[in-house]
């Protein structure tokens, strides 16, 4: 699999050279070719209220991070890219005094400003209880989606989505959700009487309905879980291994930076994408797919850091 | 090299009998995938509608959290086995808590224990604002004393012990062997397992968070009514008016030992 990758490597060099002549970013094979659907996704994760930037005298991020800059980012991409999805993977609230304060609002408030497509629940999305999610969710003009909590024995009752379709340019997306084991993280007071089912067991479900019964294009799946554990519990690599349809992985809670996105094999053999960008929002995680409807050739991937410059702190 | 291209070879054979089988193909795509820093070299401007959201909240939240509490002498960061930011947080908590709890028994609690993962951001040095504090414990935690069993205290320890992260204590000294305790002492003495103890912590512990499961079905809870960021900030506001900074040192309370 390595050695494939190298050989791969090798020959995307090549041919980007052709590419980048063009200045757009493009793939040289995309342009003017309408069989070839392009779609960027921008994910978040565990961004845990960080509306401001860092300060300057932050030991690890000074002056990082922020909703405005991330907004700006976004609208950079968009007038780049036709078909945009944009996603969050848990854990947009708590870690700054606006949550304290105004319980989540201007968080779904912004984030539906900048035209997110979905987020999925995090454990800390039940800080103020289920009364207190239920009181910000009208602020939220996109969906949350999650696949193995029940809400409905609670409150949240109809009020979030189990699975969700998405159709961007010709390709229709299947987006599942997947949340962790609330019980030892969440107090039972916080929580109530949210029902948590077997990730596993929810995921080979979910991807089934995407992929057979909606024939789906791209299954993605949002996830809280984490990326991996010691312990062997279960996280987005386990899931990633389990599954036979799930394409992409877009993952948080471990706060984990996975740049490039890991590459998992799947109980097909296939390989899943999870990607993770840490957290605050000081990264915004960027995955560019070229789908081609009539071959099904597999083609080279873009350069992404044409666009932007990649940098590590 | 020739090897590989005769695995190639076989590999895309198999695959083209898996094709026929399975029927029609699926979808294919490639993908390329990075992680983008945002920060004012990417995105020079920031959006401006988006600002102006912002402003909404900003300003009445601005006014109270900008105050500066206190200076720091030194950056603190949370560690294991113990952090600088462990042991600052543990020691101060430990401090109020002896203020403000009344036992009816007369006897205070024996020591302190918080955990790791709340423990959010390190504290800069210099100024130190509400606002700071406020991200290093968002959380609304109350302070609460339970008392435990020797036994249940002995499974603390056991839990400390295994950890791999660096619990914040005070007025416990432990070091630890093969992820055991290896010798405990609790105010100077060692521990005994036929004696009840008192343990000051947060409600979100003692309700078994963090799956610190030897709190559950305690002796005792009691409530102290504070909030261990207010306990912080308390004790922030009076260092600062004595004129003084706040520091914290390692001392060894958690060691491991070969």
């Amino acid at each position: 699999m390595t050695l494939r990758n190298i050989d791969r490597r090798t020959f995307v060099k090549t041919t980007l050279l052709s590419s980048f002549a063009l200045g757009t970013g493009v793939p040289f094979w995309a342009v003017g070719n309408n069989n070839v659907s392009h779609l960027c996704i921008l994910h978040t994760n565990d961004t845990h209220s960080r509306i401001d930037p860092y300060p300057s005298n932050d030991p690890n991020f000074p002056m990082m991070g922020g909703y405005a800059r991330r907004a700006a980012l976004i609208s950079q991409v968009r007038n780049q890219v036709e078909n945009v999805l944009l996603l969050d993977a848990g854990d947009i609230f708590q870690g700054t005094p606006y949550y304290n304060i105004y319980g989540g609002e201007p968080e779904l408030r912004l984030m539906t400003k900048m035209g997110y497509d979905a987020s999925t629940i995090g454990n800390h999305e039940f800080d103020n209880g289920l009364d207190g999610l239920e009181r910000v969710l009208p602020y939220a003009g996109f969906p949350f989606i999650s696949s193995n909590y029940d809400f409905s024995q609670t409150i949240l009752n109809g009020k979030i989505e189990t699975y969700k379709i998405f159709r961007k340019g010709n390709l229709k997306i299947g987006i599942y959700g997947l949340g962790i084991e609330l019980e030892g993280l969440v107090s039972r007071s916080l929580f109530g009487n949210t029902v948590y089912h077997d990730p596993i067991r929810v995921a080979r479900r979910m991807e089934m309905i995407l992929k057979e019964d909606h024939g789906c294009d791209l299954v993605v799946c949002l996830s809280h879980l984490g990326f991996k554990y010691e312990t062997g519990k279960v996280s987005d690599v386990v899931i990633a291994g389990k599954t036979r349809y799930t394409d992409i992985i877009l993952g948080g809670h471990t706060h984990t930076l996975l740049d490039p996105p890991a590459q998992i094999e799947n109980a097909a053999g296939k390989i899943v994408y999870i990607g993770q960008t840490g957290y605050a929002g000081v990264r915004l995680g960027r995955m560019d797919l070229y789908f081609n409807k009539n071959s099904g050739e597999i083609f080279v991937e873009s350069n992404t850091t044409k666009i932007f410059k990649k940098q590590d702190v | 090299m020739s090897k590989n291209r005769f695995t190639l070879v076989l590999s895309m054979l198999c695959f083209f009998v898996f094709l026929a089988c399975k029927g029609p193909e699926q979808q294919k795509f490639t993908l390329e995938g990075t992680l983008v820093l945002v920060d004012s070299i990417n995105a020079p401007e920031t959006d401006k509608e988006i600002e102006k959201i912002i402003m909404e909240y900003r300003e009445s939240l601005e006014a109270d959290m900008s105050r500066v509490l206190v200076y720091s002498e030194h950056v603190m960061e949370r560690g294991s086995p113990e952090g600088k930011l462990n042991n600052f947080v543990a020691d101060l908590v430990f401090d109020i808590g002896r203020e403000i709890y009344q036992p009816d028994d007369g006897k205070s609690f024996d020591f302190c224990l918080l955990n790791y993962g709340g423990l959010r951001v390190p504290l800069p040095m210099g100024e130190i604002t509400n606002e700071r504090v406020f991200e290093l414990l968002p959380f609304e935690n109350e302070m609460v004393v339970i008392t435990l069993t020797g036994e249940k205290t002995g499974e603390l320890f056991q839990y400390l012990a295994a950890s791999e992260r660096g619990m914040p204590v005070s007025g416990i000294k432990l070091t630890i062997k093969d992820k055991q305790p290896h010798e405990v002492l609790i105010d100077g003495e060692g521990f005994d397992i036929n004696r009840s103890y008192k343990v000051l912590t947060s409600d979100y512990l003692a309700d078994g968070g963090d799956n610190m499961d030897f709190f559950l079905q305690p002796v005792n809870y009691e409530l102290l009514g504070k909030r261990v960021r207010d306990a912080i900030i308390l004790h922030m506001e009076r260092v600062n008016a004595e004129g003084k900074k706040i520091h914290s040192e390692l001392d060894g309370r958690i060691s491991i030992v070969e």
